[in-house]
């Protein structure tokens, strides 16, 4: 199946929970964070750590606490998502290694999160197994064409097709999207034959 | 908000310099409450957002892959699913080159329309505010 959509740039990165440490490093001034603004942060010294500053944010949504290195160019440590009752909702640690070439990499981050505060939290460990910064990246990485026999939905659009094998799309129509795809996929192929 | 930093230990080796800073912070503040600050170690928003800009800017591409195991305990999500503990596995390979982007995620996780494991897999791109997404098939779209 494939989808098409209309999105802010990099929606992905800065609202992703897997890759929401690397926008917060590398990103984090990116207008398409929907959980803080970040001029409109306070700054205060962390309580924990001397080297740390907390930076908290008027809540746009949930209020949100990150924690900051001041030896490190200021990186985040650590992001902590609370509901308007203090409860933590989503916490994420972030560990960093330094490069000699490209400086502070994050290299592994642990994150907890409730999908509600009644039930036991969830947690993950994301291990950085390989990276590259400022490297040439070919176009063709930004390309993505839907094989034959693909249903895609486009949201732009608003219409569903299939595609057929000479690439053509076959549109569903209203009614459809019920009947079984290998039967679709036959009624294409034959009205493309 | 500003605020005080204490000193590093470098910065108190200064010796003569360290006290002509705390000297200019008393003649600049006007009290003696912020004789405690030293001129260059006042950290604020602007300083904070200048930092970020400055790596944000300096990092045009970045490339990484990344290997996730979840913990997903019994009961965490509504209705006491799933009705056991589970330990599943991912990875991730994110590519991006200022607005444009590529991320594959590939994994086992817990369904709760389906109520059982599924394996995910699918790859997006970002391009022109954009995205294109094509899963695999034969893995659940969730």
């Amino acid at each position: 199946m494939g989808e098409i959509s209309k999105c802010a740039a990099l929606r992905f990165l800065v609202n992703y929970v897997p890759t929401l440490p690397i926008a917060l490093c590398y990103r984090p001034l990116d207008p398409e964070f929907i959980s803080f603004v970040p001029r409109n942060m306070k700054v205060a010294p962390a309580p924990d750590a001397e080297d740390a500053l907390l930076l908290t944010f008027p809540p746009a949504g949930n209020p949100v606490e990150l924690r900051v290195s001041q030896d490190r160019g200021f990186l985040p440590l650590q992001y902590t998502v609370k509901s308007p009752q203090g409860i933590t909702i989503t916490d994420i640690v972030v560990e960093y290694k330094e490069d000699a070439h490209v400086g502070w990499i994050p290299s592994s981050w642990q994150s907890t999160f409730g999908l509600a505060s009644y039930l036991p939290a969830q947690s993950n460990q994301v291990e950085v197994t390989n990276y590259a910064l400022n490297e040439d990246v070919p176009q063709d990485d930004f390309a993505l064409e839907f094989p034959a026999a693909t249903w895609v939905n486009d949201g732009i659009k608003g219409e569903s097709y299939v595609i057929r094998n000479n690439g053509s799309h076959r549109v569903i129509k209203p009614g459809e999207s019920s009947r079984d795809f290998d039967k679709l996929m036959n009624d294409a192929q034959a009205k493309e034959d | 908000m500003d605020f005080v930093r204490k000193p590093s230990s470098a910065s108190r080796s200064c010796g003569f310099r360290w006290l002509h800073r705390w000297f200019l912070a008393v003649l600049l503040a006007g009290g003696p409450i912020v004789a405690l600050v030293a001129a260059d170690e006042l950290r604020g928003p602007e300083t904070i957002l200048a930092a970020w800009k400055q790596r944000q800017d300096r990092v045009h591409s970045l490339y990484f892959e990344m290997a996730e195991q979840r913990t997903v305990p019994k009961g965490s999500f509504p209705e006491g699913k799933p009705p056991r503990d589970f330990v599943f596995f991912g990875d991730y390979v994110l590519n991006a080159r200022g607005t444009e982007g590529r991320f594959i995620d590939a994994r086992s996780l817990w369904s709760t329309e389906q109520s059982k494991v599924v394996d995910q897999r699918f790859v997006t791109v970002y391009k022109n505010n954009v995205e294109r997404t094509l899963f695999d098939k034969g893995a659940s779209r969730l």
